[in-house]
Protein backbone atom coordinates (compact mmCIF):
# COMPACT_ATOMS: atom_id res chain seq x y z
CA UNK A 1 0.00 0.00 0.00
CA UNK A 2 2.43 2.82 0.73
CA UNK A 3 5.78 1.01 1.32
CA UNK A 4 8.44 1.70 -1.34
CA UNK A 5 7.84 1.15 -4.16
CA UNK A 6 10.88 0.37 -6.10
CA UNK A 7 13.82 -1.50 -4.76
CA UNK A 8 15.82 0.19 -1.63
CA UNK A 9 18.90 -1.17 -2.85
CA UNK A 10 18.70 0.79 -5.68
CA UNK A 11 18.45 3.87 -4.16
CA UNK A 12 21.15 7.00 -4.51
CA UNK A 13 20.97 8.66 -0.82
CA UNK A 14 17.69 11.00 -1.07
CA UNK A 15 18.41 14.45 -1.54
CA UNK A 16 21.82 13.79 -4.23
CA UNK A 17 19.26 12.39 -7.04
CA UNK A 18 18.10 15.08 -10.00
CA UNK A 19 16.29 16.92 -7.99
CA UNK A 20 17.64 20.70 -8.28
CA UNK A 21 16.94 24.06 -6.39
CA UNK A 22 17.02 24.58 -2.89
CA UNK A 23 16.20 21.36 -0.62
CA UNK A 24 14.80 21.17 3.34
CA UNK A 25 15.81 19.46 6.36
CA UNK A 26 12.88 18.22 7.90
CA UNK A 27 11.76 16.90 11.92
CA UNK A 28 8.51 14.76 11.12
CA UNK A 29 6.47 13.95 14.09
CA UNK A 30 4.18 10.80 13.16
CA UNK A 31 1.69 8.89 14.39
CA UNK A 32 2.67 5.37 14.49
CA UNK A 33 0.08 2.87 15.69
CA UNK A 34 0.73 -1.09 14.74
CA UNK A 35 -2.82 -2.03 14.29
CA UNK A 36 -6.63 -0.80 15.31
CA UNK A 37 -6.51 -2.07 19.11
CA UNK A 38 -2.28 -0.81 19.64
CA UNK A 39 -2.15 2.31 21.26
CA UNK A 40 0.35 4.39 19.01
CA UNK A 41 2.11 7.47 19.50
CA UNK A 42 3.92 10.60 17.41
CA UNK A 43 8.09 9.00 16.81
CA UNK A 44 10.53 11.60 15.80
CA UNK A 45 12.10 11.68 12.25
CA UNK A 46 14.52 13.93 10.32
CA UNK A 47 15.14 13.51 6.88
CA UNK A 48 17.30 16.13 4.87
CA UNK A 49 18.04 16.84 1.08
CA UNK A 50 14.02 17.29 0.47
CA UNK A 51 13.37 19.14 -3.15
CA UNK A 52 10.56 21.78 -2.75
CA UNK A 53 9.24 20.40 -6.26
CA UNK A 54 8.39 16.79 -4.20
CA UNK A 55 5.34 16.25 -3.47
CA UNK A 56 4.21 15.82 0.50
CA UNK A 57 3.78 12.52 -0.49
CA UNK A 58 7.23 11.96 -2.12
CA UNK A 59 8.70 12.93 0.66
CA UNK A 60 6.95 10.55 2.97
CA UNK A 61 8.13 7.77 0.29
CA UNK A 62 12.04 9.54 1.16
CA UNK A 63 11.35 8.94 4.59
CA UNK A 64 10.33 5.40 4.35
CA UNK A 65 13.02 4.41 1.75
CA UNK A 66 15.38 5.87 5.01
CA UNK A 67 13.55 3.50 7.47
CA UNK A 68 13.54 0.57 5.13
CA UNK A 69 17.24 1.02 4.45
CA UNK A 70 17.45 0.98 8.32
CA UNK A 71 15.69 -2.23 8.36
CA UNK A 72 12.85 0.05 10.18
CA UNK A 73 8.91 -0.64 9.30
CA UNK A 74 8.14 1.77 6.93
CA UNK A 75 5.25 4.77 7.80
CA UNK A 76 2.23 3.06 6.07
CA UNK A 77 -0.36 6.39 4.41
CA UNK A 78 -3.22 5.75 1.86
CA UNK A 79 -2.84 7.02 -1.28
CA UNK A 80 -3.78 6.07 -5.01
CA UNK A 81 -4.30 8.24 -7.97
CA UNK A 82 -1.56 10.69 -6.83
CA UNK A 83 -3.27 13.64 -8.93
CA UNK A 84 -6.06 14.84 -6.41
CA UNK A 85 -8.90 12.78 -7.66
CA UNK A 86 -9.28 9.64 -5.51
CA UNK A 87 -9.28 10.86 -2.47
CA UNK A 88 -7.79 8.24 -0.74
CA UNK A 89 -5.22 10.39 0.69
CA UNK A 90 -5.48 12.39 3.60
CA UNK A 91 -3.25 13.10 6.49
CA UNK A 92 -3.38 15.59 9.04
CA UNK A 93 -0.89 17.70 8.32
CA UNK A 94 -0.11 20.28 11.33
CA UNK A 95 -3.41 20.24 12.72
CA UNK A 96 -4.86 20.67 8.91
CA UNK A 97 -6.72 18.47 6.79
CA UNK A 98 -4.38 17.70 3.51
CA UNK A 99 -1.82 20.77 5.01
CA UNK A 100 -2.07 24.24 3.96
CA UNK A 101 -3.67 25.24 1.11
CA UNK A 102 -6.57 25.50 0.74
CA UNK A 103 -8.61 22.88 -1.68
CA UNK A 104 -5.76 20.91 -2.38
CA UNK A 105 -5.26 17.10 -1.48
CA UNK A 106 -1.88 15.73 0.53
CA UNK A 107 -0.34 14.13 -3.14
CA UNK A 108 -0.91 17.66 -4.39
CA UNK A 109 0.66 19.62 -1.60
CA UNK A 110 4.10 20.64 -2.35
CA UNK A 111 7.26 21.05 -0.25
CA UNK A 112 7.63 24.83 -1.20
CA UNK A 113 5.14 24.86 1.34
CA UNK A 114 7.44 24.36 4.06
CA UNK A 115 10.72 25.94 5.08
CA UNK A 116 14.10 24.63 5.88
CA UNK A 117 13.91 23.12 9.23
CA UNK A 118 10.48 22.95 10.14
CA UNK A 119 8.40 20.56 12.12
CA UNK A 120 5.63 19.31 10.88
CA UNK A 121 3.31 17.23 13.06
CA UNK A 122 1.43 13.99 10.95
CA UNK A 123 -1.81 12.01 12.09
CA UNK A 124 -4.28 9.99 10.79
CA UNK A 125 -8.14 11.45 10.37
CA UNK A 126 -9.47 11.19 13.70
CA UNK A 127 -12.92 9.70 14.52
CA UNK A 128 -14.91 7.15 16.24
CA UNK A 129 -16.19 5.98 13.18
CA UNK A 130 -12.53 6.11 11.27
CA UNK A 131 -10.64 3.73 13.18
CA UNK A 132 -7.19 4.24 12.48
CA UNK A 133 -5.81 0.66 10.68
CA UNK A 134 -2.47 1.29 11.13
CA UNK A 135 0.00 4.49 11.14
CA UNK A 136 -1.74 7.03 9.15
CA UNK A 137 -4.22 4.64 7.56
CA UNK A 138 -7.89 4.95 8.65
CA UNK A 139 -10.60 2.56 7.78
CA UNK A 140 -13.19 4.87 6.16
CA UNK A 141 -16.23 2.49 5.18
CA UNK A 142 -18.45 4.13 7.13
CA UNK A 143 -18.76 5.96 3.78
CA UNK A 144 -19.53 2.85 2.18
CA UNK A 145 -22.20 2.04 4.45
CA UNK A 146 -23.32 5.04 4.35
CA UNK A 147 -23.52 5.19 0.12
CA UNK A 148 -24.65 1.35 0.62
CA UNK A 149 -28.09 2.83 2.01
CA UNK A 150 -29.05 5.17 -0.93
CA UNK A 151 -26.31 6.92 -2.45
CA UNK A 152 -27.08 5.70 -5.73
CA UNK A 153 -30.43 5.57 -8.26
CA UNK A 154 -31.88 1.69 -7.83
CA UNK A 155 -34.22 1.94 -10.23
CA UNK A 156 -34.05 1.52 -14.27
CA UNK A 157 -33.83 4.53 -15.68
CA UNK A 158 -33.43 2.93 -19.12
CA UNK A 159 -30.18 3.91 -21.51
CA UNK A 160 -28.71 7.33 -22.59
CA UNK A 161 -31.65 9.19 -23.62
CA UNK A 162 -31.86 11.94 -25.43
CA UNK A 163 -29.94 15.10 -24.54
CA UNK A 164 -33.14 17.15 -24.48
CA UNK A 165 -35.71 14.58 -23.57
CA UNK A 166 -34.95 15.01 -19.68
CA UNK A 167 -34.71 18.96 -18.85
CA UNK A 168 -32.62 19.96 -16.09
CA UNK A 169 -32.22 23.76 -15.60
CA UNK A 170 -28.26 24.76 -16.06
CA UNK A 171 -28.67 25.93 -12.32
CA UNK A 172 -29.49 22.39 -10.99
CA UNK A 173 -27.01 20.50 -13.35
CA UNK A 174 -23.99 23.10 -11.97
CA UNK A 175 -24.57 22.46 -8.35
CA UNK A 176 -25.67 18.54 -9.09
CA UNK A 177 -21.72 18.52 -10.77
CA UNK A 178 -20.60 20.29 -8.20
CA UNK A 179 -21.94 18.11 -5.23
CA UNK A 180 -20.69 15.46 -7.84
CA UNK A 181 -16.94 16.49 -7.34
CA UNK A 182 -16.83 15.10 -3.60
CA UNK A 183 -14.23 12.48 -3.72
CA UNK A 184 -14.75 11.07 -0.66
CA UNK A 185 -11.59 11.64 1.14
CA UNK A 186 -12.89 12.28 4.96
CA UNK A 187 -11.56 15.49 5.06
CA UNK A 188 -14.57 17.22 5.88
CA UNK A 189 -15.05 14.48 9.31
CA UNK A 190 -11.46 15.13 10.64
CA UNK A 191 -11.27 18.59 10.37
CA UNK A 192 -14.41 18.98 11.88
CA UNK A 193 -14.78 19.65 15.79
CA UNK A 194 -17.69 17.12 16.10
CA UNK A 195 -16.10 15.05 13.68
CA UNK A 196 -19.37 14.75 11.60
CA UNK A 197 -19.60 13.60 8.06
CA UNK A 198 -22.14 16.23 7.18
CA UNK A 199 -20.43 17.67 4.30
CA UNK A 200 -19.96 14.46 3.18
CA UNK A 201 -23.51 12.76 2.83
CA UNK A 202 -24.79 16.10 1.89
CA UNK A 203 -22.78 15.97 -1.37
CA UNK A 204 -24.03 12.71 -1.97
CA UNK A 205 -27.48 13.52 -1.26
CA UNK A 206 -27.11 16.62 -3.30
CA UNK A 207 -26.02 15.46 -6.32
CA UNK A 208 -29.22 13.14 -7.08
CA UNK A 209 -31.51 15.12 -4.90
CA UNK A 210 -30.95 17.86 -7.84
CA UNK A 211 -31.41 15.65 -10.94
CA UNK A 212 -34.50 13.97 -12.47
CA UNK A 213 -32.93 10.47 -11.97
CA UNK A 214 -32.97 11.14 -8.22
CA UNK A 215 -36.68 12.10 -7.95
CA UNK A 216 -38.11 8.67 -7.23
CA UNK A 217 -36.31 7.83 -4.55
CA UNK A 218 -35.66 11.20 -3.36
CA UNK A 219 -37.07 11.11 0.30
CA UNK A 220 -36.31 7.30 1.12
CA UNK A 221 -33.01 8.24 0.42
CA UNK A 222 -31.71 11.41 2.57
CA UNK A 223 -33.55 9.25 5.59
CA UNK A 224 -31.99 6.15 5.21
CA UNK A 225 -28.50 7.78 4.70
CA UNK A 226 -28.49 10.11 7.78
CA UNK A 227 -29.88 7.31 9.62
CA UNK A 228 -26.43 5.12 8.68
CA UNK A 229 -24.63 8.31 9.21
CA UNK A 230 -25.97 8.62 12.76
CA UNK A 231 -25.49 4.85 13.43
CA UNK A 232 -21.62 4.95 12.04
CA UNK A 233 -20.75 7.64 15.17
CA UNK A 234 -20.21 10.65 13.34
CA UNK A 235 -20.93 13.43 15.62
CA UNK A 236 -23.68 16.37 14.37
CA UNK A 237 -23.59 19.70 12.38
CA UNK A 238 -23.02 22.77 14.55
CA UNK A 239 -22.07 25.27 11.27
CA UNK A 240 -18.65 25.35 12.17
CA UNK A 241 -18.16 25.41 8.22
CA UNK A 242 -14.80 24.35 9.02
CA UNK A 243 -15.43 21.44 6.58
CA UNK A 244 -15.47 23.69 3.76
CA UNK A 245 -12.32 25.33 4.66
CA UNK A 246 -11.18 22.06 5.04
CA UNK A 247 -12.71 20.03 1.60
CA UNK A 248 -10.06 19.56 -1.20
CA UNK A 249 -12.17 19.73 -3.80
CA UNK A 250 -14.27 23.03 -1.76
CA UNK A 251 -17.83 21.37 -1.45
CA UNK A 252 -19.76 24.35 0.41
CA UNK A 253 -21.99 24.24 3.29
CA UNK A 254 -25.08 25.01 1.25
CA UNK A 255 -24.97 21.01 0.81
CA UNK A 256 -25.58 20.86 4.23
CA UNK A 257 -28.14 23.35 4.46
CA UNK A 258 -30.05 21.55 0.91
CA UNK A 259 -29.43 18.20 3.21
CA UNK A 260 -31.21 19.48 6.11
CA UNK A 261 -33.96 20.93 3.52
CA UNK A 262 -34.29 17.16 2.11
CA UNK A 263 -34.49 15.62 5.31
CA UNK A 264 -37.25 17.99 7.01
CA UNK A 265 -38.99 17.43 4.04
CA UNK A 266 -38.89 13.82 3.83
CA UNK A 267 -40.01 13.60 7.77
CA UNK A 268 -42.91 15.72 6.98
CA UNK A 269 -43.95 13.74 3.90
CA UNK A 270 -43.39 10.93 4.04
CA UNK A 271 -45.87 8.20 5.31
CA UNK B 1 -44.08 4.08 30.10
CA UNK B 2 -44.81 3.33 26.05
CA UNK B 3 -47.09 5.76 26.90
CA UNK B 4 -45.21 8.62 26.41
CA UNK B 5 -42.72 7.06 24.38
CA UNK B 6 -44.42 10.14 21.29
CA UNK B 7 -43.11 13.00 24.04
CA UNK B 8 -39.60 11.53 24.15
CA UNK B 9 -39.85 11.19 20.18
CA UNK B 10 -41.60 15.08 20.12
CA UNK B 11 -38.94 16.47 22.34
CA UNK B 12 -35.62 14.44 21.56
CA UNK B 13 -36.75 13.50 17.87
CA UNK B 14 -34.65 10.44 16.13
CA UNK B 15 -31.94 11.76 14.45
CA UNK B 16 -28.74 14.58 14.50
CA UNK B 17 -30.21 16.62 12.02
CA UNK B 18 -34.16 16.53 14.25
CA UNK B 19 -32.59 17.03 16.79
CA UNK B 20 -30.66 20.04 15.69
CA UNK B 21 -33.83 21.45 14.52
CA UNK B 22 -35.73 21.64 17.41
CA UNK B 23 -33.03 23.61 18.73
CA UNK B 24 -32.87 25.72 16.29
CA UNK B 25 -36.80 26.33 16.50
CA UNK B 26 -36.51 26.51 20.41
CA UNK B 27 -33.67 28.69 20.17
CA UNK B 28 -35.66 31.32 17.43
CA UNK B 29 -38.58 31.56 19.20
CA UNK B 30 -36.87 32.41 22.17
CA UNK B 31 -34.98 35.49 19.95
CA UNK B 32 -38.62 36.31 19.33
CA UNK B 33 -39.07 36.83 23.32
CA UNK B 34 -35.60 38.34 23.34
CA UNK B 35 -37.40 41.16 21.06
CA UNK B 36 -40.45 41.59 22.66
CA UNK B 37 -38.89 41.86 26.24
CA UNK B 38 -36.34 44.31 25.58
CA UNK B 39 -39.06 46.36 23.65
CA UNK B 40 -40.62 46.22 26.99
CA UNK B 41 -37.62 47.31 29.10
CA UNK B 42 -36.74 50.29 27.09
CA UNK B 43 -39.94 51.80 28.28
CA UNK B 44 -37.66 52.25 31.85
CA UNK B 45 -35.63 54.97 29.83
CA UNK B 46 -39.18 57.30 29.78
CA UNK B 47 -38.95 60.17 31.67
CA UNK B 48 -42.36 60.41 33.13
CA UNK B 49 -41.58 59.22 36.64
CA UNK B 50 -41.84 55.69 35.66
CA UNK B 51 -45.67 56.05 34.50
CA UNK B 52 -45.56 54.22 30.77
CA UNK B 53 -43.45 51.31 32.79
CA UNK B 54 -45.43 50.75 35.40
CA UNK B 55 -48.38 50.44 33.64
CA UNK B 56 -46.83 48.10 31.46
CA UNK B 57 -46.32 46.31 34.27
CA UNK B 58 -49.74 46.56 35.54
CA UNK B 59 -50.84 45.69 32.35
CA UNK B 60 -49.19 42.25 31.66
CA UNK B 61 -50.25 41.65 35.71
CA UNK B 62 -54.20 42.83 35.29
CA UNK B 63 -57.12 40.05 35.26
CA UNK B 64 -57.25 39.57 31.01
CA UNK B 65 -54.02 39.73 30.77
CA UNK B 66 -52.93 36.92 33.34
CA UNK B 67 -53.88 33.49 31.44
CA UNK B 68 -51.62 35.20 28.44
CA UNK B 69 -48.75 35.67 31.00
CA UNK B 70 -48.62 32.60 32.83
CA UNK B 71 -48.99 30.50 29.55
CA UNK B 72 -46.33 32.21 28.02
CA UNK B 73 -44.02 31.75 31.29
CA UNK B 74 -44.85 27.99 30.63
CA UNK B 75 -44.08 28.20 27.23
CA UNK B 76 -40.91 30.14 28.02
CA UNK B 77 -39.93 27.46 30.14
CA UNK B 78 -40.63 24.49 27.91
CA UNK B 79 -38.76 25.80 24.91
CA UNK B 80 -35.52 26.70 27.49
CA UNK B 81 -35.88 23.09 28.70
CA UNK B 82 -36.00 21.39 25.09
CA UNK B 83 -33.18 23.58 24.10
CA UNK B 84 -30.94 23.04 26.95
CA UNK B 85 -31.41 19.38 27.18
CA UNK B 86 -31.24 18.85 23.06
CA UNK B 87 -28.06 21.17 23.03
CA UNK B 88 -26.47 19.20 26.17
CA UNK B 89 -26.97 15.43 24.40
CA UNK B 90 -25.89 17.08 21.24
CA UNK B 91 -23.14 18.23 22.72
CA UNK B 92 -22.13 15.03 24.45
CA UNK B 93 -22.64 12.81 21.32
CA UNK B 94 -20.14 15.30 19.20
CA UNK B 95 -17.63 15.10 21.73
CA UNK B 96 -18.25 11.24 21.88
CA UNK B 97 -18.01 10.83 17.89
CA UNK B 98 -14.02 11.77 18.75
CA UNK B 99 -12.90 9.92 21.49
CA UNK B 100 -8.73 10.68 20.94
CA UNK B 101 -7.92 14.34 19.55
CA UNK B 102 -5.21 15.28 17.81
CA UNK B 103 -1.87 16.10 18.97
CA UNK B 104 -1.66 19.32 16.94
CA UNK B 105 -5.36 21.16 15.44
CA UNK B 106 -5.34 23.89 13.43
CA UNK B 107 -8.11 26.22 11.40
CA UNK B 108 -8.10 26.72 7.77
CA UNK B 109 -11.05 29.28 7.86
CA UNK B 110 -8.52 32.00 7.53
CA UNK B 111 -11.12 34.83 8.76
CA UNK B 112 -11.98 33.83 12.27
CA UNK B 113 -9.31 35.62 14.06
CA UNK B 114 -10.74 34.87 17.19
CA UNK B 115 -8.90 32.84 19.77
CA UNK B 116 -12.60 31.43 20.39
CA UNK B 117 -15.05 31.89 17.98
CA UNK B 118 -18.76 32.15 19.12
CA UNK B 119 -19.07 28.38 17.50
CA UNK B 120 -16.83 27.00 19.79
CA UNK B 121 -18.36 27.89 22.82
CA UNK B 122 -21.81 27.80 22.38
CA UNK B 123 -22.48 25.25 25.21
CA UNK B 124 -20.01 27.80 27.46
CA UNK B 125 -21.96 30.83 26.78
CA UNK B 126 -25.64 28.75 26.77
CA UNK B 127 -24.49 27.60 30.56
CA UNK B 128 -23.49 31.20 31.51
CA UNK B 129 -26.52 32.52 30.17
CA UNK B 130 -28.78 30.06 32.15
CA UNK B 131 -26.77 31.17 35.54
CA UNK B 132 -27.64 34.50 34.87
CA UNK B 133 -31.10 33.30 34.16
CA UNK B 134 -31.48 31.94 37.34
CA UNK B 135 -30.29 34.92 38.85
CA UNK B 136 -32.72 36.61 36.90
CA UNK B 137 -36.03 35.12 37.39
CA UNK B 138 -34.98 34.70 41.75
CA UNK B 139 -34.66 38.67 41.23
CA UNK B 140 -37.58 39.66 39.62
CA UNK B 141 -39.75 36.86 38.65
CA UNK B 142 -39.71 35.03 42.52
CA UNK B 143 -38.27 38.56 44.42
CA UNK B 144 -36.85 35.87 46.78
CA UNK B 145 -33.20 37.83 47.16
CA UNK B 146 -32.87 40.29 49.83
CA UNK B 147 -31.74 43.77 49.43
CA UNK B 148 -29.51 44.54 52.63
CA UNK B 149 -27.51 46.29 50.81
CA UNK B 150 -29.74 49.63 50.65
CA UNK B 151 -30.58 51.77 53.35
CA UNK B 152 -33.46 50.93 56.02
CA UNK B 153 -36.10 52.69 54.74
CA UNK B 154 -35.41 51.45 50.95
CA UNK B 155 -35.32 48.16 52.66
CA UNK B 156 -38.31 48.26 53.81
CA UNK B 157 -40.65 49.01 50.81
CA UNK B 158 -38.61 46.63 48.47
CA UNK B 159 -39.87 44.08 51.15
CA UNK B 160 -42.83 44.97 51.43
CA UNK B 161 -43.42 44.47 47.60
CA UNK B 162 -42.05 41.49 48.01
CA UNK B 163 -44.62 40.44 50.28
CA UNK B 164 -47.07 40.75 47.62
CA UNK B 165 -45.90 39.29 44.56
CA UNK B 166 -48.97 39.77 42.34
CA UNK B 167 -47.88 43.26 42.58
CA UNK B 168 -45.83 43.85 39.65
CA UNK B 169 -42.53 45.74 39.81
CA UNK B 170 -42.47 49.14 39.46
CA UNK B 171 -39.43 51.59 37.71
CA UNK B 172 -38.05 52.22 41.06
CA UNK B 173 -37.96 48.84 42.34
CA UNK B 174 -36.56 47.15 39.16
CA UNK B 175 -34.19 49.95 39.03
CA UNK B 176 -33.05 49.88 42.72
CA UNK B 177 -32.85 45.99 42.17
CA UNK B 178 -30.22 46.73 39.11
CA UNK B 179 -27.96 48.48 41.69
CA UNK B 180 -27.40 45.57 43.65
CA UNK B 181 -23.85 44.71 42.88
CA UNK B 182 -23.77 41.12 42.16
CA UNK B 183 -27.00 41.84 40.17
CA UNK B 184 -25.03 44.85 37.79
CA UNK B 185 -22.38 42.33 37.40
CA UNK B 186 -24.32 39.09 37.10
CA UNK B 187 -26.46 40.78 34.42
CA UNK B 188 -24.42 42.71 32.26
CA UNK B 189 -21.44 39.56 32.07
CA UNK B 190 -24.77 37.45 31.24
CA UNK B 191 -26.45 39.69 28.69
CA UNK B 192 -22.99 40.14 26.63
CA UNK B 193 -22.82 36.67 26.75
CA UNK B 194 -25.89 35.79 25.54
CA UNK B 195 -25.06 38.57 22.60
CA UNK B 196 -22.13 36.41 22.30
CA UNK B 197 -24.26 32.98 22.10
CA UNK B 198 -26.57 35.05 19.14
CA UNK B 199 -23.28 35.67 16.83
CA UNK B 200 -23.85 32.04 15.68
CA UNK B 201 -26.50 31.25 16.98
CA UNK B 202 -29.23 33.18 14.68
CA UNK B 203 -27.05 32.71 11.58
CA UNK B 204 -26.76 28.90 12.16
CA UNK B 205 -30.61 28.14 13.00
CA UNK B 206 -31.34 29.12 9.31
CA UNK B 207 -28.80 27.06 8.52
CA UNK B 208 -29.91 23.83 10.15
CA UNK B 209 -33.40 24.23 8.86
CA UNK B 210 -32.24 24.40 5.36
CA UNK B 211 -31.95 27.92 4.62
CA UNK B 212 -28.45 29.03 2.54
CA UNK B 213 -28.63 30.83 -0.34
CA UNK B 214 -25.47 32.60 -1.76
CA UNK B 215 -26.96 36.32 -2.17
CA UNK B 216 -28.71 35.74 0.91
CA UNK B 217 -26.51 33.77 3.85
CA UNK B 218 -23.43 36.56 3.81
CA UNK B 219 -26.12 39.11 4.53
CA UNK B 220 -27.49 36.60 7.29
CA UNK B 221 -24.55 36.10 8.74
CA UNK B 222 -24.04 39.89 8.75
CA UNK B 223 -27.49 40.37 10.47
CA UNK B 224 -27.15 37.67 12.77
CA UNK B 225 -24.36 39.78 14.20
CA UNK B 226 -25.88 43.11 14.30
CA UNK B 227 -29.26 41.41 16.01
CA UNK B 228 -26.38 39.66 18.73
CA UNK B 229 -25.26 43.07 19.10
CA UNK B 230 -28.59 44.83 19.59
CA UNK B 231 -29.68 42.04 21.89
CA UNK B 232 -26.48 41.54 24.10
CA UNK B 233 -25.82 45.47 24.35
CA UNK B 234 -29.31 46.26 24.29
CA UNK B 235 -30.47 44.37 27.71
CA UNK B 236 -26.59 45.25 29.48
CA UNK B 237 -27.53 48.55 29.16
CA UNK B 238 -29.71 47.96 32.03
CA UNK B 239 -27.69 47.26 34.43
CA UNK B 240 -25.23 50.16 33.72
CA UNK B 241 -27.88 52.94 33.07
CA UNK B 242 -29.32 51.85 36.96
CA UNK B 243 -26.24 53.16 38.44
CA UNK B 244 -26.79 56.44 36.74
CA UNK B 245 -30.30 57.47 36.68
CA UNK B 246 -32.08 58.97 40.33
CA UNK B 247 -35.44 57.29 41.45
CA UNK B 248 -37.09 58.69 44.92
CA UNK B 249 -35.17 57.85 47.35
CA UNK B 250 -31.91 58.72 46.09
CA UNK B 251 -29.72 60.83 47.96
CA UNK B 252 -30.27 64.46 46.64
CA UNK B 253 -26.67 64.76 45.48
CA UNK B 254 -26.94 62.55 42.52
CA UNK B 255 -23.60 61.75 40.18
CA UNK B 256 -22.85 63.50 38.25
CA UNK B 257 -24.30 62.22 35.04
CA UNK B 258 -27.47 61.57 36.02
CA UNK B 259 -29.59 64.25 34.64
CA UNK B 260 -28.06 63.74 31.33
CA UNK B 261 -30.36 60.57 31.24
CA UNK B 262 -33.13 61.67 33.09
CA UNK B 263 -34.67 64.52 32.00
C1 LIG C 1 -29.33 27.21 29.09
C2 LIG C 1 -28.93 28.01 28.22
C3 LIG C 1 -28.51 27.63 26.82
C4 LIG C 1 -27.68 26.64 26.43
C5 LIG C 1 -26.95 25.63 27.31
C6 LIG C 1 -27.58 26.71 25.01
C7 LIG C 1 -26.81 25.88 24.25
C8 LIG C 1 -26.82 25.86 22.88
C9 LIG C 1 -26.05 24.96 22.08
C10 LIG C 1 -25.07 23.93 22.60
C11 LIG C 1 -26.37 25.21 20.79
C12 LIG C 1 -25.85 24.46 19.59
C13 LIG C 1 -24.73 25.26 19.10
C14 LIG C 1 -24.26 24.99 17.76
O1 LIG C 1 -25.02 24.93 16.80
O2 LIG C 1 -23.03 24.94 17.68
C15 LIG C 1 -27.31 26.28 20.78
C16 LIG C 1 -27.83 26.83 19.65
C17 LIG C 1 -28.67 27.90 19.64
N1 LIG C 1 -29.10 28.62 20.72
FE1 LIG C 1 -28.72 28.18 22.61
N2 LIG C 1 -28.35 27.72 24.56
C18 LIG C 1 -28.93 28.33 25.65
C19 LIG C 1 -29.77 29.39 25.65
C20 LIG C 1 -30.21 30.03 24.51
C21 LIG C 1 -31.07 31.17 24.51
C22 LIG C 1 -31.62 31.87 25.75
C23 LIG C 1 -31.29 31.48 23.20
C24 LIG C 1 -32.10 32.55 22.57
C25 LIG C 1 -32.79 33.40 23.09
C26 LIG C 1 -30.58 30.55 22.40
C27 LIG C 1 -30.57 30.54 21.04
C28 LIG C 1 -29.93 29.61 20.25
C29 LIG C 1 -30.04 29.51 18.83
C30 LIG C 1 -30.85 30.40 17.91
C31 LIG C 1 -29.24 28.43 18.45
C32 LIG C 1 -28.98 27.97 17.04
C33 LIG C 1 -29.52 26.64 16.68
C34 LIG C 1 -28.82 26.10 15.47
O3 LIG C 1 -27.62 26.20 15.35
O4 LIG C 1 -29.48 25.56 14.62
N3 LIG C 1 -29.92 29.68 23.23
N4 LIG C 1 -27.57 26.65 22.07
S1 LIG D 1 -3.82 10.03 -3.82
FE1 LIG D 1 -5.64 10.22 -4.98
S2 LIG D 1 -6.36 12.14 -4.23
FE2 LIG D 1 -4.41 12.03 -3.31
Amino acid sequence: MSAATSSPTALKTPGSDSHSGPTLSLTLKIWRQKDTNSPGELKTYEVKGISTHMSFLEMLDVLNEQLVQKNEEPVAFDHDCREGICGMCGVMINGQAHGPDLTTTTCQLHMRKFRDHDTIVIEPWRAKAFPVIKDLVVDRSAFDRIITTGGYVSINVGSAPDGNAVPVPKENADQAFDAATCIGCGACVASCKNASASLFVSAKVSQLALLPQGEPERVRRVQRMVAQMDKEGFGGCTNTNECEAACPVGIKVENIARLNREFLRAKMITR
Amino acid sequence: MNGLKWLWTLIYGDSSIGRKARIAITGLLMCGFLVSHLAGNLLLFKGDDGESYNNYAKFLHSGEMEAVVAGAEVGLLVLFGVHLLLALVTTRENTAARPTGYAMKQSKQGDSMLAAPAYNVMLLTGVVVFAFLVLHLVDFRFRARGSSHEPAHVVEKVDAAHANKHQPITRTDAIRLLRDPLTSGVYLVGCLVLGYHLVHGFYSAFQTLGFNHPRYTPKLRLLSIVFAIVIGVGFAIFPVWAHFVTIPGDAPAAPPGATATTP
